[in-house]
């Protein structure tokens, strides 16, 4: 037998006589002879009653916890269900676009909103009103829009453009300009003019018919601003 | 209504309330505990202590064993719990020998040896205290060495020289009284 079985063996059999001695320990003193009237104490009951509260406390902490755990999980995964199928309904999409004006450190955003009842259909718009000298050098139409280069012999230039106004969004800087509201006709133009010394430039905006226009130029807004006031049909 | 609404989510295991099973075991507990300390207080302070123990270090094992092994689990923590108590009392501290001692223990003999089990048995019930309560801790709670010097507040390697000095004893007890119990 090697030494390694004859180890397992003696510890097996030790450990038989171990709970052998135990046991017949155990049953002398439980005998009927022996058996004692045991009346505890207050303080220990006191104790006892503390101590198995005290694990119950612990036990009732351990379930809530585990239950509100599962309930938190399954309301943020109910509300990023909800808040992903309410992006993608286009009554909530119409709903957020909005004509608003964003006001940045760098730049202000014109949003503009399709006016309810008001169909675009495809119309032509130009100025009436141009300065002498102003010739149309160059004309893009894009499906978002269409872009009106005009230049002059003098080394001014004014850009007109316009496109529906759904989804249209015009950002222009306003750390090098100053901006003024003039409402006429029910319509509101938004001019901005350069700070003097800047190289930026004049713009006019302004929403009419449910198209958004811009004109931008090198030229005085004052006159920029008149340009945009005879803007109408071309067809 | 919420502790109605968690007691529906207890399975039957989570239902039995340590409160009740202290009712069934308390009388055999504290005799044990009696039976070590023969002080009264003390021997209720040893049943605290070893519930407190349970509830808090040894729950999922506890949980893990039939009734009777649980039974059988609370009044040998409650005996060790009323030794500890004693010694600490009575200032005893045992100095722990510096190396465990080479012990070549064997009993391959006994298992031709009716007698000389029955020896053994008688052996180990006349060891000290201190010897039978890691012999005990060992072989029925199925406790490690380092679970062990927790409970008794000793090292690990007090453990093991414990445990070695005990077979030691029982090889003197087998050659002391002409009862060979080694080959």
């Amino acid at each position: 037998m090697d030494s390694q079985l004859r180890a397992e063996i003696t510890e097996a059999i030790l450990r038989n006589a171990v709970k052998d001695a135990h046991k017949r320990e155990m049953d002398a003193l439980f005998s009927e002879k022996a058996a004692q009237e045991y009346t505890p104490s207050k303080a220990h009951q006191a104790q006892m009653r503390a101590l198995f509260a005290r694990d119950r406390r612990k036990n009732m902490f351990v379930k809530i916890y585990s239950v509100t755990r599962r309930i938190a999980v399954i309301m943020l995964i109910t509300a990023t269900i909800l808040f992903g199928v309410l992006l993608t309904d286009y009554r909530v999409q119409a709903t957020i676009r909005e004509t608003i004006i964003g006001w940045y450190d760098r730049f202000t955003l014109f949003r503009f909103q399709q006016a309810n009842g008001f169909e675009t259909g495809e119309r032509e718009w130009f100025p009436e009103f141009l300065p002498d000298g102003f010739e149309i050098s160059e004309l893009i139409e894009l499906h978002i829009g269409r872009y009106i280069f005009l230049e002059h012999d003098d080394g001014y230039y004014i850009l007109f453009e316009y496109s529906p106004a759904a989804d249209t969004t015009i950002a222009v800087d306003n750390e090098f300009t100053t901006m003024k509201t003039v409402l006429l006709g029910g319509i509101e133009y938004f001019v901005l003019t350069p700070l003097p010394d800047s190289e930026h430039y004049a713009q006019v905006i302004w929403q009419m018919d449910g198209y958004a226009f811009a004109l931008l130029s090198n030229f005085s807004p004052d006159i920029l601003l008149q340009i945009a006031l005879s803007v109408g049909f071309a067809n | 209504m919420l502790h109605m609404y968690v007691a529906m989510l207890d399975s039957e295991e989570q239902r039995f309330t340590f409160e009740s099973f202290y009712q069934e075991v308390s009388r055999d507990c504290m005799n044990v505990a009696l039976s070590v300390t023969k002080n009264h207080a003390m021997a209720e302070d040893a049943l605290h202590d070893a519930f407190m123990y349970i509830l808090e270090k040894q729950k999922e094992k506890f949980f893990a064993m039939s009734f009777a092994h649980r039974k059988s689990y609370t009044i040998l923590t409650v005996k060790h719990r009323a030794i500890n108590l004693l010694n600490y009392e009575n200032h005893k501290n045992y100095l722990e020998e510096e190396q465990e001692p080479a012990v070549d223990f064997d009993l391959c003999a006994i298992l031709e040896n009716e007698e000389g089990y029955k020896y053994l048995i008688d052996c180990i019930s006349s060891l000290p205290d201190i010897y039978k309560a890691v012999f005990e801790m060992r072989y029925i709670l199925d406790m490690s060495n380092l679970e062990i010097s927790i409970f008794l507040g000793i090292t690990n390697k007090a453990v093991s020289t414990r445990i070695a000095r005990a077979k030691l004893m029982l090889l003197e007890m087998g050659v002391a009284n002409g009862q060979p119990i080694t080959c």
